[in-house]
């Protein structure tokens, strides 16, 4: 036969490397034209594409704060002090804007219940891991750890 | 360190995703999970625990 299970291997990667772009291109430029209205930060973004896309989808926090990592790496958006992002002109540029327009939108608050929901899931599928598997994870899953321990302080004051 | 495999990688992602989200939501938003969130907190400060043994 002419295919292997090398070419099954590469073409497994290569369909879920385009899975993998689709997914973040189309997210990239959303997130991009939803900042050029305003200044948002992740949570403002998920609800802004849910609204935009008229509740079809909702991006998950695992999806939108890594994008906003790369989007600030490559100077496209900046933190402002606020935790907001704002697109700065390279940003503007990208999406075919030459200034920021201004507009209001209002989306729905999210229900973070559904969040934390779905985040016992990650938890339950973690814990069922081998520990030798999520032995790599622990320094990350230390610093998740802490943050979770001062967001819960956070609440109690 | 052992590399991360990529599913566990992005798997932690998602959960940091989450961490992050929560924190930047307005406090009164998840004041009502809080108890759901204090389960979740201590659920995997156990998981980081048995990785020490």
């Amino acid at each position: 036969m002419w295919w292997n299970k090398d070419w099954n291997r590469d073409m497994k990667d290569a369909f879920k490397n385009i899975a993998k772009l689709r997914r973040w291109g189309g997210l990239r430029y959303v997130a991009l034209y939803s900042m050029s209205e305003s200044p948002k930060n992740g949570a403002e973004i998920m609800d802004e594409v849910e609204r935009m896309s008229m509740g079809a989808w909702r991006p998950s926090p695992g999806s939108i704060y890594p994008l906003l990592n790369n989007l600030q790496e490559e100077g496209l958006i900046r933190k402002r002090d606020d935790q907001r992002y704002e697109l700065t002109s390279a940003g503007a540029e990208e999406i075919g804007f030459s200034g920021h327009r201004h507009s209001h939108s209002h989306g729905a608050a999210y229900s973070t219940e559904g969040a934390l929901a779905e985040l016992e899931s990650y938890v339950s599928y973690l814990e069922d891991l081998p520990k030798d598997k999520l032995k790599p994870a622990e320094a990350r899953l230390a610093r998740i750890v802490e943050r979770l321990q001062r967001l819960k302080e956070s609440l109690g004051k | 360190m052992d590399p991360m495999d990529e599913t566990l990688e992005e798997l932690i992602d998602e959960v940091d995703g989450y961490i992050a989200y929560f924190e930047d939501v307005p406090s009164e938003w998840l004041r009502p999970g809080e108890a759901r969130l204090t389960r979740i907190a201590e659920r995997l400060r156990k998981l980081k625990e048995s990785l020490d043994k």
